[in-house]
């Protein structure tokens, strides 16, 4: 066990440094994080010019919903899906399976200081900014108390989802094209560009019982206190259930993976 | 055909972060650097149509030199020339003279076969029909490329694949062949397989060679002349087997019949050679004799033996390249950054 | 040899040559690409659903209706699709050719380092599928609008759809050469390229410093809004300034990428 812990502690040291050594890099995301988020927000402040509320959202409340999904959003991008399908393409899950630590852990443990990086450089910075540029609804003590384990499993359903992706490396040899059809659905599905509230009926619960909606809208409407109650424990329920189902998926592909690699002699 | 004179190259890397967080975290604000002279002054020229070594141990600028010759690194200082060109200064002249290859980085198109590189190679190089189908036809039966012509070359075992980067490196016919450290990663006959190629292509069409290595196998089996560099400079420059007879030492091995000491003979022969010579018994009836060549020679063993036993063989080995190196890398070997 | 006609034909058939290639290439990972081609079609779906979603509670932003806004988007999508069948490659650049070394191949060849590095993705079917899908969400759009159409309309409308693709791919350019001095420069990129994503907004509805920053720094305005703009309202002065705009930003990413070349046989491979 403690083995397992000091193997883990270096991984992330490890991903630690790697995450600074891109800094540069970090400062631009950051930079056009907010400006993805002024044009949105743009967007939507001339869809307000002919009426003060729409499906119950008004003009703060929606400031409000866009920055805390947007931000969230930022902590969905972990680099996971890209490492893994590399060392896959270059067949480097085999040394991978020699460490003493599980092979997928170790992608996973990665990305937590990668992660730890954009909260500390990213997401801070533009939160600070943003509560000074814009008129937002704040949210209320019962809203931040369930937004926080809401936007960890958000992030952790982020981490299983890319694994996933990332070992579809083992039946395509880009992952490319996989990779851009998941930030497509995540981007719609997950309610990060429009609320769930302005959707169809039909459309809307179909989505609340996918897990992209798990990943950006119920944080961020348990955070607006549009979920609370049963709803509110409904909403987590269904988070809880996709990331116990994400990590048995993730399991079950490893291990189809390797039977995959017995048969073709690795 | 290859000249360089005075190359020098200083690399600047940031300096490694301090262990532990605090380190991390103030590795987000500094911007040390460290230099590193990887080359300091190397000069050197290879003959048209010679094949030579440049020899050195890892990070003494082998790798370096090479990227300069080949025109993708700008020396810090100095000039080289290749088939008569600076190499930067027409990109696409001085790519038709030479062929390289980059240890592991491939230049093959790497979802291609073998064969589909070829094709496209010989319209890069605008080579006339009949050349790239005689080339073709060479290296088909060189390579042996029959079962892997139709299979991406990603798919290819390493010494498939290094193979195939030296005939794509060779396909164009170019004059000046430099090949960094073709066979690491190979087992022996793989590196016989890589040697013979380099040697049929480039012996028949008097191309000009030079490789860097540190393996000993691949300078005898493809040079004849070598160049040795330490800590980014030309140690020594000369044929082949002038650097063999450079060897420090000398070794005798002597086997005898005869009842004598063993501690005894060694001390007798000790004493009629001169002082820094060694002598070890080996065994039953056989000593090894050790020590500076003008000393240590079959004659002078014998001499020194004739009348206290009968000597029943005597072997005098050629010195290996690797005694000759290991003497020739003066100084001390800190860890250097190669790249 | 030497003269430039010659030189341009030498080039002509080599990118016919290796567009092959790609498409041979392709046919192998023929998986990939259908993924490649669904992802990007239902990206399509899914931003025009996006609109329908907002139009269900508004009539008008900022004075564009549901079909306009479509017709932007359909001509976001046309000029993006044009650009992403030539210069797919640069992502390549961006992501692992500098921080690998990789590069080095692209400057052993006796052509041009660029061409041969875009070559390797020249034709792109995923981008000619995209432009193919932008002309048909157009026509669906243009269905519903009264447009018109002489020659002359259309002949300036294509030179602008040019300007746009070069605008993008002169953004890509200088993106993916930012690697040269960041060692890897995909985050980058794929930040920029979400918020091209964006800017298939009508230039009417934001704030002045993102118009400025939407025509003048990163002129993604240019790659949508304003041929949208011209086929739906007529001649601004955007129109006019957009082949300059491209043009210039064009020549700058070139200048770049020589100077990033340039660094990168200095640091060393």
């Amino acid at each position: 066990m403690r083995v397992l812990a000091r193997g883990y502690g270096a991984l992330l040291g490890a991903g630690w440094r790697t995450a600074l050594t891109y800094r540069g890099a970090l400062l631009l995301t950051a930079l056009t994080t907010a400006f993805s988020l002024v044009i949105q927000l743009a967007v939507w402040q001339a869809v307000y010019a002919n009426q003060r509320e729409i499906a119950d959202y008004d003009v703060s409340t929606m400031t409000t919903y866009l920055l805390a999904g947007n931000l969230l959003a930022v902590l969905l991008s972990n680099r996971v899906d890209d490492t893994l399908a590399g060392d896959i393409y270059r067949g480097d899950h085999i040394t991978g399976m020699l460490r003493p630590i599980g092979f997928l852990g170790t992608h996973a443990a990665v990305a937590l200081p990668y992660l730890a990086v954009r909260l500390l450089l990213v997401v801070a910075p533009l939160l600070v900014c943003a509560a000074g540029a814009f008129t937002l609804a704040a949210p209320g003590l019962a809203g931040l108390a369930w937004f926080v384990p809401a936007a960890l499993l958000a992030t952790t359903l982020g981490i299983l989802l890319n694994l996933l992706v990332g070992l579809v490396g083992f039946v395509t040899t880009s992952t490319w094209g996989v990779r851009y059809l998941k930030g497509t659905v995540v981007a719609f599905c997950s309610g990060q560009l429009v609320p769930l509230e302005l959707m169809p009926d039909a459309t809307r619960r179909v989505l609340e019982c996918l897990p992209f909606t798990a990943m950006v809208a119920t944080p961020v409407r348990l955070l607006i206190g549009r979920l609370e109650g049963t709803a509110a424990w409904q909403a987590v329920g269904v988070q809880l259930l996709w990331t116990a189902l994400g990590l048995l998926a993730c399991g079950a592909a490893w291990r189809a993976a390797l039977r995959r690699g017995e048969v073709n002699g690795g | 055909m290859i000249e360089a004179h005075e190359l020098t190259k200083v690399f600047r890397m940031r300096a490694d972060t301090r262990p532990g967080l605090w380190g991390a975290v103030r590795g987000l604000f500094s911007a040390e650097t460290t230099e590193v002279r990887a080359l300091d002054g190397v000069s050197f020229t290879v003959p048209a149509g010679e094949r030579t070594a440049y020899l050195g141990v890892n990070g003494a600028g082998k790798s370096t030199t090479i990227k300069i010759l080949a025109g993708v690194l700008t020396p810090g200082s100095g000039h080289c020339r290749v088939d008569g060109r600076e190499p930067r200064a027409d990109r696409n002249a001085h790519a038709r003279a030479i062929g390289v290859v980059f240890g592991h980085r491939t230049q093959l198109w790497w979802d291609l076969p073998v064969t589909e590189s070829f094709r496209i190679l010989a319209r890069l190089h605008d080579l006339p029909p009949a050349l790239a189908e005689a080339n073709r036809l060479l290296f088909d039966e060189l390579l042996d490329l029959g079962e892997i012509a139709d299979r991406p070359v990603r798919t290819l075992s390493l010494g498939q694949r290094m193979r195939a980067e030296i005939a794509a490196a060779l396909f164009h016919a170019p004059r000046v062949l430099l090949l960094d450290e073709p066979t690491i990663g190979l087992d022996l006959l793989l590196k016989d397989a890589v040697h013979e190629l380099v040697n049929r292509v480039a012996r028949e069409r008097g191309t000009t060679v030079l490789l860097t290595s540190h393996d000993v196998a691949d300078i005898s089996a493809i040079c004849e002349r070598v160049v040795v560099v330490d800590a980014g400079r030309v140690v020594h420059t000369g044929y082949l087997h002038e650097l063999l007879r450079r060897a420090p030492t000398r070794t005798v091995r002597l086997e005898y019949a005869g009842d004598v000491d063993p501690a005894a003979f060694a001390h007798h022969i000790r004493l009629e050679l001169g002082d820094p010579v060694t002598v070890t018994p080996a065994g039953r009836r056989r000593v090894t004799v050790q020590g500076p060549p003008e000393l240590v020679t079959p004659q002078r063993v014998l001499a020194a033996v004739t009348g206290l036993v009968a000597v029943t063989d005597l072997v005098a080995p050629e010195p290996t390249l690797g005694e000759v190196l290991r003497a020739l890398y003066v100084a001390p070997q800190p860890a250097r950054g190669g790249r | 040899m030497t003269t430039p006609r010659g030189t341009l034909r030498r080039y002509a058939g080599l990118a016919v040559l290796l567009t092959g290639v790609g498409l041979r290439r392709l046919v192998s990972y023929r998986s990939d690409f259908l993924v490649g081609v669904g992802a990007f079609a239902l990206r399509v779906v899914l931003h025009a659903l996006l609109l329908g979603v907002i139009y269900r509670h508004v009539t008008d932003i900022a004075g564009w209706t549901f079909r306009e806004a479509v017709l932007l988007l359909g001509v976001a999508m046309l000029v993006r699709g044009i650009d992403h069948a030539f210069t797919d490659q640069l992502w390549e650049l961006g992501r692992k050719l500098v921080q690998r070394g990789e590069l080095v191949r692209y400057l052993v060849r006796p052509v041009h380092p660029l061409f041969s590095l875009l070559s390797e993705r020249f034709c792109y079917p995923e981008g000619i599928g995209e432009a193919v899908a932008g002309l048909a969400v157009i026509g669906y759009a243009a269905g519903g609008l009264d447009l018109d159409l002489d020659p002359a309309r259309l002949v300036v409308f294509a030179v602008l759809l040019l300007a746009g693709a070069l605008v993008f791919a002169a953004v890509k350019l200088l993106l993916a050469a930012l690697a040269f001095w960041t060692t890897t420069s995909l985050q980058v990129m794929t930040a920029v390229y979400e918020l091209a994503d964006t800017a298939r907004y009508p230039l009417d509805v934001f704030p002045w410093p993102a118009r400025l920053l939407l025509t003048g720094v990163l002129p993604f305005a240019l790659t949508g809004f304003v041929p949208a703009d011209y086929l739906l309202h007529g001649p601004s002065l955007l129109t006019w300034l957009a082949p300059l705009i491209g043009g210039a930003l064009t020549a700058l990413a070139l200048r770049v990428w020589s100077l990033g070349v340039r660094r990168f046989e200095a640091v060393g491979p």
